[in-house]
């Protein structure tokens, strides 16, 4: 009924098309193999970014809540009134002091030539008048020194504040810049593709198993029309 | 004919999801950390801290600074011219009246100024406060936005400057009010009696003369 060559035609394609589904079975698990791979090492690229970016995210947050912590208005008051008793001292010359609190050889060293000598009650105002004039002068250079806390003085209040601002803003930058390149490092991660699994023969094998189809099904053709003939 | 599907990228796409929901939960944390600390800088620099007591302190020492000196000249000029308008006999006259009016009017007009630069720079105070107010907004969108962490390290440089009041002496705040011929010139003529006086020959040098009256 059927001649050899058919025979051999359909059972060329059923082998080829069983090995073909083999290939195609093995390259899905190959694939499915792949995939959980890439998910396995996106979720670990993910965990070290978010972990290393929290870390310098803290950093940030560490320097940046030291800075406003010591920019209060207590800390701000102490600190302007530490550099205000500094000022003062610096800036009122000893024998004004002196001569203010009423030590008799400052306002002597005051008094011109000859006075020395004049009737105690005489010598008497004109030391009450020079103890006068310094306390003013001390007074006025103690409003000067409160002054000069609140801004240009070496620790004075602007400048501290900029000292604190500064320092803290170079370490946040500093962690700025690493996150940046962290996340950088890890936009090339997130671009890295899944392997993408080809199935190599795989046509030939189709093509072989089609080829067979083809014999078989000619063979079969001629035998039917000779049958009805 | 059974056996296994193609591959399957269902866990692929759960985890593109899960990612996206980190993410999303990521922001909201940002962005209450983000409310906090701004919620805590405007508590930090807010008047219930840095209010008007803590400027008035500032322009209050500028004042003792400056106004004990203007005090000063004008007790001085007013002196002079007491004295000048008693050496030139017209301490009770319209011409005294004048001058003292003038003299008060310079005094007020420096006082004014005084005070008005005492005020303008305790605005540069304000202004200072709020620049560190500012940097410290700059500081935590820095903190939880890296991309603007060197821009606002950048503009840090150009931080808060105080404008310092003048610290000088003022110069000479009253003009002086010439009163009277013999206030003009008697400076010269005190000069010249004193020169006169320093000048004179002693008792003990040859043909001095002696008083014996």
């Amino acid at each position: 009924m059927c001649d050899p060559i058919s025979i051999i035609g359909l059972g060329l394609s059923i082998g080829m098309a069983a090995a073909n589904y083999s290939a195609q079975e093995e390259m899905a698990n190959q694939q499915q193999s792949a995939n959980d791979s890439w998910v396995a090492y996106q979720r670990r690229q993910s965990q070290e970014f978010q972990k290393r970016d929290e870390e310098l995210r803290r950093n940030a947050d560490a320097a940046r809540t030291a800075a406003t912590s010591e920019l209060t208005v207590e800390k701000q008051n102490k600190a302007q009134e530490n550099e205000q008793a500094r000022l003062t001292t610096a800036l009122t010359p000893e024998d004004i002091a002196n001569a203010a609190k009423g030590d008799p050889n400052a306002i002597a060293g005051m008094m011109l030539s000859g006075q020395q000598h004049m009737a105690d009650d005489v010598k008497g105002g004109i030391h009450s008048r020079i103890q006068q004039a310094a306390a003013e002068a001390r007074d006025r250079l103690a409003a000067l020194a409160a002054v000069q806390s609140y801004g240009g003085s070496q620790y004075g209040l602007t400048n501290r504040a900029n000292t604190i601002l500064n320092a803290s803003g170079q370490d946040i930058r500093l962690a700025g810049n690493e996150r940046a390149g962290q996340l950088a490092a890890y936009n090339v991660a997130k671009a890295v593709e899944p392997i993408k699994i080809a199935q190599h023969g795989g046509q030939a094998l189709g093509a072989l198993a089609g080829t067979g189809a083809q014999i078989a099904g000619g063979g079969l053709g001629t035998a039917l029309a000779r049958g009805i003939a | 004919m059974g056996g296994k599907s193609g591959p399957s990228n269902n866990q692929m796409v759960q985890f593109e999801m899960q990612q996206a929901q980190e993410a999303k939960a990521k922001e909201n944390k940002r962005q209450a950390r983000l409310d906090q600390g701004k919620a805590a800088i405007d508590s930090l620099f807010g008047k219930e801290n840095f209010g008007d007591n803590f400027y008035d302190k500032y322009r209050v020492n500028e004042l003792n600074y400056s106004l004990p000196q203007l005090h000063q000249q004008y007790d001085t000029a007013k002196n002079a011219m007491t004295y000048d308008l008693a050496r030139a006999g017209t301490l009770r006259s319209t011409a005294a009246g004048y001058a003292q009016a003038l003299l008060e009017g310079q005094n007020a007009v420096n006082e004014g100024g005084i005070r008005a630069k005492a005020d303008t720079d305790t605005a540069a105070l304000r202004n200072s406060i709020a620049s560190q107010q500012q940097q410290a907004y700059n500081q935590l969108y820095a903190t939880e936005d890296p991309t603007v962490a060197a821009n606002t390290a950048a503009n840090s440089v150009a931080n808060a400057q105080l404008t310092q009041p003048n610290t000088g002496a003022l110069g000479d705040l009253f003009k002086p009010i010439a009163i009277g011929l013999g206030s003009a010139i008697a400076p010269a003529y005190g000069a010249q009696q004193a020169n006169a006086y320093l000048n004179a020959p002693s008792g003990r040098q040859q043909g001095s003369q002696t008083n014996t009256a």
